[in-house]
């Protein structure tokens, strides 16, 4: 069965809480709908189940309005589990699951065959007729959610809409519930859900609606839309967009935010790569102005740089370093207060980072961060290591560790608020 | 497991059933005037008349005075755990009865008004107490539902609570204006509670209300199922959660305010006897309240041949047996519901 949502507004005590919702679903698919807390996910998916009549706009179930439709019709094809259901009573599980036949039954029928099997599959799909006899009140987080899972399979739905299903739950629960819920759109339930973990979504959904302050800011593919862009607009938080290669799906990790300095101690310039500079950049943001150069972007002391708002030479990937970038980057050194080398491999690619340390005038200030490591990852058969020795010998300060690299420069900035004893 | 409660399900309704025969018997046999039970049993089974066909003394007390008290008896007590039990499942609360929520007090204000303004006529006891009953309820309800959209049982009780004093203090007030009059003492009689003034005309117009408003929440059973996943589950299901509470509010404020019209506040029984009967049947109302209706007939029946015989040869008020046994009961289901409703 297919939703179509078209033009749909809903306001509370006169509060637009949606506005201009347009989408829709095709029978099997899976959409995730991904928001802040309080962005109009819940709300959404009220509105589209006939929980809550929409201001303007509808909802159209295959080609019938939902507002159209009486209670029972709605229940007949589609249902849902919302956030935190509480039951009243202590009913047995199989007591649950059977009132999932509610929507086909006369007040006073008993239960017939059909009842009784679709009851059956129910509780096998879900998995929980282990524990068939016991009451909902006994149950653990996610056997309780496969109970109500289970509730509404029985109820032979076209249309599944979850508020959260995975909430409070383990995470082997939050898998088991996908995979039920994957299983079931596979033979054809279209599946609409309201998920606050952005991994899960990527993993599990179709398509995801990404909904900020009541109005859809993008759907579409996992890749299209969890787009850091897109997640920092409606979550105002940075994150990692990888490809996890396991799961063939995208992960999202959050870079945890970092204070800039307020007032610097003074402009530290570092020379970094391949991840060696993140250590050295989180250990000294807050209390210098830092840059770092010359860097690509695809390197992973790009993100971590950006991110702490250093100031950044930069140049194309997979390329000896530009003469142009080579100056910008000189110049940056040269105005700064200290420059830190990081224990980064060195090759042809970036080599041109170790002369232009060595043109600067002053190399008492130059930090060399475990030389003997770069020894070690020399790619340019001696010419690092030729040219760190030299730099070293003329004044460059060896470091053993980025706690080192601090205490020598609360000593050098007379400072005792580095965080070293 | 399912099996096997079927089976005691079976027992259940046997029993009580059983039960329902043996207390029609003991409240025709016990009281004052010592009847033997051969003579209560012949005149049950319609042969009470003697051999010149005028009724003998017997037949006239069982006739006159204890069938109809023993009758009402059992309606007015089907009538309080079935309108209880229904509460209890709307609003998914243990504690929740119709003299928590303040029915029963408007119920008897309704009541206390007709007698004051001289109203004749047994209909009239019914519909002044429904009406008494349903401003109480109404308010109580609208109240609770205004905090936030969806009824907060706290507030519900609450508010029960507040409503129920002020309806009481209205039956004080009209206790006041009555007072010096003869229909002082019909007044005080609805504060007290007491199955002593049946008589055929109250049961000819309590039989259909009992009746036709236990079968129609009976016939709601499947919706207070449904309802006990919450609103918002039950519409899942393909219930109209509004249209049903309203319907099955509107059943249970009707049972309980024509209780109250015929003898009086009766409190407790709505209250004990639906939670006693969830504990054996279960939560499934389709089964739990035809019991519930049954348990709550044999109950007030008891309690009334108790209210009867301990201070004999006067009489106590049967609220007070019922209160007895009810209060210390409510108190204990206010330690433990968290642990099971």
């Amino acid at each position: 069965m297919d939703i179509t949502v078209e033009g749909l507004r809903f306001s509370y005590n006169g509060k637009p809480v949606l506005q201009e919702i347009s989408l829709s679903i095709q029978k099997g698919e899976i959409l995730a709908i991904i928001g802040p807390n309080g962005s109009g996910k819940t709300t959404l998916l009220k509105n589209i189940s006939g929980v809550l009549t929409p201001d303007e706009g509808a909802v159209y179930l295959d080609m019938k309005r939902v507002t159209d439709l009486s209670t029972r019709d709605i229940a007949r094809h589609l249902t849902a589990v919302e956030q935190e259901r509480e039951v009243g009573f202590d009913f047995t599980v199989r007591e649950i699951v059977a009132m999932g036949r509610i929507p086909y039954q006369g007040r006073f029928a008993r239960e017939t065959k059909e009842d009784k099997q679709q009851i059956r599959e129910a509780m096998e799909l879900a998995n929980v007729i282990s524990f068939a006899d016991r009451s909902i009140r006994e149950l653990s987080g996610g056997e309780k959610q496969r109970t109500f899972l289970a509730m509404a399979l029985s109820q032979e739905p076209k249309v599944l809409l979850l508020d959260e299903p995975t909430i409070h739950l383990d995470i082997n629960y939050q898998i088991q519930i996908m995979e039920i819920v994957r299983q079931q759109a596979k033979t054809g339930l279209t599946v609409l859900m309201a998920l606050h973990d952005l991994n899960l979504a990527a993993q599990y959904a179709d398509r995801v609606a990404l909904v900020h302050r009541g109005r859809l800011l993008a759907i579409g593919e996992s890749k299209e839309v969890l787009t850091p862009t897109n997640i920092r607009r409606a979550f105002e938080t940075d994150v990692v967009v990888g490809h996890n290669p396991l799961t063939n799906s995208l992960y999202i990790n959050t870079v945890p935010y970092r204070r800039k300095a307020s007032t610097p101690l003074g402009n530290i310039h570092i020379i970094c790569g391949g991840g060696s500079g993140v250590g050295v950049l989180h250990a000294l943001a807050d209390r210098f102005s830092l840059s770092v150069g010359v860097i690509s972007p695809l390197d992973s002391d790009f993100q971590a740089a950006q991110r702490l708002g250093a100031k950044i030479v930069m140049d194309a990937p997979f390329a000896p370093i530009s003469p142009k970038a080579y100056k910008e980057n000189l110049d940056t050194m040269r105005s700064s207060d200290g420059v830190v080398i990081c224990d980064t491999p060195f090759g042809p690619g970036n080599l041109l980072n170790l002369r232009a340390a060595l043109e600067l005038e002053n190399k008492v200030n130059i930090y060399v961060l475990n030389p003997e490591e770069i020894e070690k990852k020399d790619y340019t058969g001696g010419q690092a290591t030729q040219l760190v020795r030299q730099l070293v010998q003329s004044g460059a300060v060896p470091i053993s560790s980025v706690k080192e690299l601090k205490k020598c420069l609360a000593v050098d900035y007379h400072s005792t608020d580095l965080g070293v004893n | 497991m399912s099996r096997k409660r079927t089976y005691s399900r079976r027992l259940v309704f046997a029993v009580l059933l059983a039960l329902t025969v043996l207390t029609l018997l003991a409240g025709v046999v016990v009281g004052p005037v010592h009847i033997p039970i051969s003579d209560a049993f012949s005149y049950l089974i319609g042969r009470g008349i003697s051999a010149d066909g005028s009724p003998s003394v017997p037949h006239l007390i069982i006739s006159q005075i204890r069938l109809p008290r023993v009758l009402l008896g059992l309606l007015v007590g089907c009538a309080l755990a079935i309108s209880g039990g229904t509460m209890q499942g709307l609003f998914r609360n243990p504690l929740a009865s119709p003299y928590v929520l303040g029915i029963a007090s408007g119920a008897s204000t309704g009541a206390s008004l007709v007698i004051l303004l001289n109203l004749h006529g047994a209909l009239f006891l019914p519909l002044g107490a429904f009406i008494g009953g349903s401003i109480a309820v109404g308010i109580v309800y609208q109240l609770a539902q205004e905090r936030d959209r969806k009824t907060s049982v706290y507030t519900l009780i609450l508010a029960g609570v507040a409503v129920g004093a002020l309806f009481a203090a209205g039956t004080s007030f009209i206790i006041f204006l009555s007072s010096g009059t003869e229909r002082m003492t019909d007044v005080i009689f609805w504060t007290m509670g007491s199955l002593g003034r049946a008589n055929w005309t109250y049961l000819y117009v309590l039989l259909p209300i009992v009746t036709l408003g236990s079968l129609v929440v009976i016939a709601f059973s499947r919706d207070l199922n449904a309802l006990a996943m919450g609103e918002e589950g039950a519409f899942h299901l393909g219930i109209n959660p509004e249209t049903s509470k309203r319907i099955m509010l509107g059943v249970a404020t009707l049972l309980t305010s024509s209780a109250v019209a015929f003898a009086g506040t009766i409190g407790f029984v709505g209250l004990i006897i639906p939670h006693i009967m969830r504990l054996i049947m279960g939560p499934d109302h389709r089964f739990l309240l035809p019991t519930m209706a049954i348990a709550g007939a044999i109950f007030l029946v008891w309690a009334d041949m108790a209210a009867r015989t301990v201070v004999r040869p006067a009489e106590l008020p049967v609220g007070i047996i019922t209160a007895f046994l009810g209060a210390p009961f409510f108190l204990y289901l206010l330690r433990t519901k968290r642990a099971r409703m």
